[in-house]
């Protein structure tokens, strides 16, 4: 017994254990050896036949993430299925996603819901991204169109220190043409890489930080910045409204592949670069791969993407370099991390937009304290600094924006 | 005495506007020595779910308020929950849930 509160029972509304566990996609087991207790007393609990106690419901309430108070509530709320926003994932069944996924993408949508009503709220206008793309383009024309929303010129992207200045500068330009980008943690990469949510105005994409290569962040933003543009375009539906088969979905996925890579590496700059280097097609190996990919701020694996759509490396060539890369792969150090501070933290997770409309809501009044630390993840004390971030945006081009 | 002066239920963005935002206790100290005064007449108090959300998102000098000030936060008894859920109800939409 750990405090006063822990001898009550809560008067709790069984069927809401029921479907607070269901929305979560979790089975009783789990969620009963979480909470140190047997699954026949869970299952109790959910028919009604026992209460659990206080400790125990906000035990509950944590681990699925939802209000204490929803436990109280008289019926369950109704909510659209999540997979009516999400597009079609590769691999991720609609309705039978991960426990990990459905957490991610319901705190994702939640968010874009509080920056509309944040906007709503303080009167400011809100984006309206309308380009789109169509299947019949080609890849290239599709991806200069968003190179060209973006604004990125050959010149900036060149001149960038590293590969985290090209992940900031490129997420930026995505928020700036009225999308929010918001990275979460703890899904598997095996599972997805990005994702986004096709709602208008201000669809989500969402980059999973389990990516550690800011290169490869980009690449997978742009990926899905496509996947958006081909929805404005109506060409895809959210994975509830999707049809098409997997060998039908697959060609949409490398043809999306195919323009984000146009979009990150222009044509024209590479030829450039492809003239002076004077690489016979099969001999491409991962060190001169590499040196170009480090221009484009890039990683090596989009850059033989690229050589590849641009006829610079033979398919057999390509197969062959991507075994070399994964053997070296192998020689690498996992990953050491580095120090990202409670703001960096909070800005990596939610992006700047969000981040300047809770603190602009704040400060006009137009929320509480409570409900900006909620927002935001963070501890009152950070506001200062997260004020302080907000105001230089010229940062550090070492700092992790890791979002965990 | 009790019954005719009121008991206020205090909920965190009250403790987050007094202490954290509007009226820190280093400048308004007067306010503290009130409210101290209050909770010794047992004219205030917060449910222990306020504790742990101050716990939460508070700065350092309220979570130290807090944890020194322990018996102004009550456990959730089960008058307090019926009252909750009775609010719930009559305000569906309160709640994000």
């Amino acid at each position: 017994m750990t405090s006063m509160s822990t001898s009550f029972n809560a008067l709790v509304n069984p069927p809401l254990l029921v479907w607070a566990r269901e929305e979560s996609g979790y089975p009783p087991e789990l969620v009963a050896d979480r909470l140190k207790v047997k699954p026949e007393r869970l299952l109790a609990w959910e028919r009604g036949d026992l209460k659990p106690t206080v400790r125990q419901v906000q035990l509950l309430a944590k681990f699925y993430h939802r209000p204490f108070g929803v436990f109280f509530l008289p019926q369950p709320p109704l909510l659209p299925p999540i997979a009516g926003e999400y597009r079609r994932l590769p691999g991720v069944e609609p309705g039978a996603e991960s426990p990990e996924l459905r957490l991610a993408l319901r705190i994702m949508s939640q968010r874009r819901q509080i920056a509309l009503q944040l906007l709503e709220e303080l009167g400011n206008p809100i984006a309206e991204f309308e380009t789109s793309a169509h299947l019949l383009e080609g890849p290239n024309e599709v991806g200069n169109r968003l190179r060209s929303l973006l604004g990125v010129t050959n010149e900036e992207q060149l001149g960038w220190t590293d590969e985290w200045e090209g992940w900031r500068c490129w997420r930026e330009a995505v928020e700036a043409a009225g999308i929010l980008v918001f990275q979460f943690p703890k899904v598997p990469l095996n599972q997805v890489r990005g994702l986004s949510l096709l709602k208008f105005p201000l669809p989500v994409i969402g980059i999973n930080t389990k990516e550690s290569a800011p290169g490869a962040r980009v690449f997978t933003l742009l990926h899905e910045l496509t996947h958006i543009a081909l929805s404005v375009g109506q060409e895809e539906e959210p994975a509830l409204g999707e049809t098409r088969d997997d060998a039908a979905w697959s060609k949409v996925e490398r043809w999306a592949e195919e323009a984000a890579s146009a979009a990150l590496i222009p044509a024209n700059v590479l030829a450039g670069f492809l003239g002076r280097m004077s690489v016979a097609r099969g001999a491409w190996d991962v060190p001169l791969v590499r040196s170009l990919a480090v221009k484009f701020r890039v990683t090596p694996l989009a850059m033989a993407t690229r050589l590849r759509v641009e006829g610079a490396l033979t398919w057999e060539g390509y197969d062959l370099w991507k075994a070399g890369w994964a053997e070296y792969l192998k020689t690498l150090k996992p990953r050491s991390g580095g120090f990202a501070s409670p703001v960096d933290k909070a800005l990596g997770r939610g992006g700047r937009p969000l981040a300047q409309l809770v603190v602009e809501a704040l400060d006009a009044n137009r929320i509480t304290a409570v409900e900006a630390c909620r927002h935001l993840d963070l501890r009152f004390e950070h506001f200062d600094k997260l004020r302080a971030e907000l105001r230089d945006r010229a940062r550090s081009t070492h700092t992790i924006d890791d979002g965990e | 005495m009790m019954a005719n002066e009121g008991v206020y239920s205090l909920d965190t963005s009250f403790f987050m506007d007094w202490q954290a935002r509007h009226y820190p206790v280093d400048v308004f100290a007067s306010l503290e020595n009130k409210i101290e005064e209050m909770i010794a007449a047992g004219r205030c108090g917060a449910v222990r779910l306020v504790k742990e959300e101050i716990d939460s998102v508070g700065t350092p000098g309220l979570r130290a308020w807090a944890k020194s000030h322990s018996g102004l936060f009550v456990p959730m008894t089960p008058e307090i929950q019926l009252e909750g859920a009775a609010i719930e109800a009559k305000y569906p939409d309160l709640m994000d849930p």
